[in-house]
């Protein structure tokens, strides 16, 4: 009952109260509450989260080869921790580690992408069919219709592409994300009737 | 009672959504036929990744990208979890489920300990180890997750839920390292890279359905056929609107769904 019937019972509350504040002007100031509270509740999982790497790292020390990186990672989180808590986010010291190092490692690995879409487009553009080959073509038309040189090369590239942009994938977009929207609205009505309780931690 | 302009419609096609669910559950419980459900060669493949992933004595991987408890993709996500889990545990697979959103990850690991419970697989379960909270932030989780898999070898991966600009870095890494890659997402942005890379993709609502598809209760495969009633429902809809806006005018249509 502890596990399963009471967060049930809450969930529902929640999220019919949620649902109900979207809709009903009287009800609304409900939504941000709801919002608020989801923001606390989440908080308290970071810690959790916090609990969970740690064991991993501090496992991974006895592991020669893996001590260098979970040392860097231990003194990076728990140093963040303690800054954090000294100087607050605000801090210069706070903000000068957090900018020497998060946001150039994130630029690096954002530089990747660029890598991994040549290879990824290089393995979908072969013409091993009838379809590969479809796409390959369209990929050509909408490459050169973003580009300059596109108009330069023929006149009819930018008008092809702008219709292979427009008109198909469009049309195929729209009812992917129709489909989306009505699974997503099965989803929600799956948990509002107890069919779908995994989100409860699982088990029959 | 007043109501937001546009919430009308929304809200009592919801309505008769959950009730189309409710009339066919009291056909399927008094024994009535329900309509035949076509499987899907993503979900198949979930069984032949994991299969395997144990022939070859590698880890399966799963991650359920970056969305929260409030995202239907997350919600989504975890039945697939729940059947990775029992398939690992049956087989006795290394099973590595990372979350990148701290509060998803209390929820995969009650998950994830509960199927091998229930299996009697608790020996298994490795509580620092099979599920693990590996950082927040795209950057930093798609390195960590892109890490994860060249380290462990992961022979299996399973990507299902709400990804964004790291998909391209982790799918291409596993199709690297030679992995049955199955990923599901609705994010639109994100399915050419999916499609791409992966073996298997499950594309939007197929994704939304990989739950009930994957339980073998009648109860969950009603919702499905609900849901292909609205499909139908919205597919007549489109039609009339196109006849409409083609040959006269369609903005009482337009109105009425605004309502």
């Amino acid at each position: 009952m502890y596990r399963r019937t009471i967060p049930f019972i809450i969930s529902i509350v929640i999220g019919l109260s949620y649902i109900l504040s979207g809709a009903l002007p009287e009800i609304s100031a409900w939504k941000n509450l709801l919002d608020k509270w989801f923001q606390i509740s989440t908080a308290f999982a970071v810690l959790i989260g916090a609990i969970s790497l740690s064991m991993v790292h501090f496992r991974n020390l006895r592991r020669p080869e893996r001590l260098i990186y979970s040392t860097t990672l231990i003194i990076a989180l728990y140093g963040t921790v303690v800054l954090g808590l000294i100087q607050t986010s605000k801090g210069e010291l706070y903000q000068t580690w957090y900018n020497m190092t998060i946001v150039p490692l994130e630029a690096a690995i954002l530089s990747q992408i660029a890598f991994y879409i040549t290879t990824a487009a290089f393995r979908v553009l072969r013409m091993r069919s009838l379809e590969a080959s479809l796409m390959l073509i369209a990929a050509v038309f909408v490459m050169f219709y973003n580009v300059p040189v596109g108009a330069a090369v023929w006149q009819g590239i930018p008008v092809i592409g702008k219709w292979l942009m427009d008109i198909p994938n469009t049309a195929a977009m729209r009812a992917i994300t129709m489909g989306a929207a009505l699974g997503a609205s099965a989803t929600a009505i799956r948990v509002f009737l107890g069919l779908e309780r995994s989100y409860l931690g699982g088990g029959e | 009672m007043p109501i937001f302009e546009g919430q009308l419609i929304t809200m009592i096609a919801q309505l008769i959504l959950a009730a189309t669910i409710f009339a066919l559950l009291r056909r399927s419980r008094s024994g009535e036929r329900l309509p035949k459900i076509r499987r899907l060669a993503g979900l198949d493949a979930i069984d032949e990744a994991i299969g395997r992933a144990t022939e070859m004595g590698r880890p399966t991987i799963f991650g359920n990208g970056s969305g929260g408890l409030n995202s239907a993709q997350t919600i989504a996500s975890f039945s697939v979890l729940e059947y990775a889990a029992r398939s690992c545990a049956r087989y006795d697979t290394q099973l590595i489920a990372v979350s990148y959103v701290a509060s998803v990850y209390p929820v995969m690991e009650a998950i994830v300990r509960t199927s091998y419970l229930e299996l009697g697989k608790g020996d298994s379960y490795d509580p620092v180890n099979t599920v693990r909270f590996i950082a927040s932030g795209w950057g930093a989780s798609a390195s960590a997750l892109q890490g994860t898999m060249r380290r462990e070898r992961v022979a299996a991966c399973l990507f299902m839920g709400s990804y964004y600009a790291e998909t391209t870095m982790i799918t291409e890494v596993g199709a690297n390292l030679g992995a049955i890659q199955v990923a599901g997402t609705a994010n639109t942005a994100q399915l050419p890279f999916m499609i791409s890379s992966c073996d298997y993709t499950l594309i939007g609502e197929e994704f939304y359905a990989a739950g009930a598809y994957l339980s073998k209760d009648d109860v969950q495969k009603v919702n499905l056929v609900a849901l292909d009633y609205a499909k139908a429902i919205t597919v007549i809809v489109i039609i009339i609107g196109a006849l409409l806006a083609t040959f006269g005018d369609a903005s009482h249509l337009k109105n009425f769904l605004n309502y």
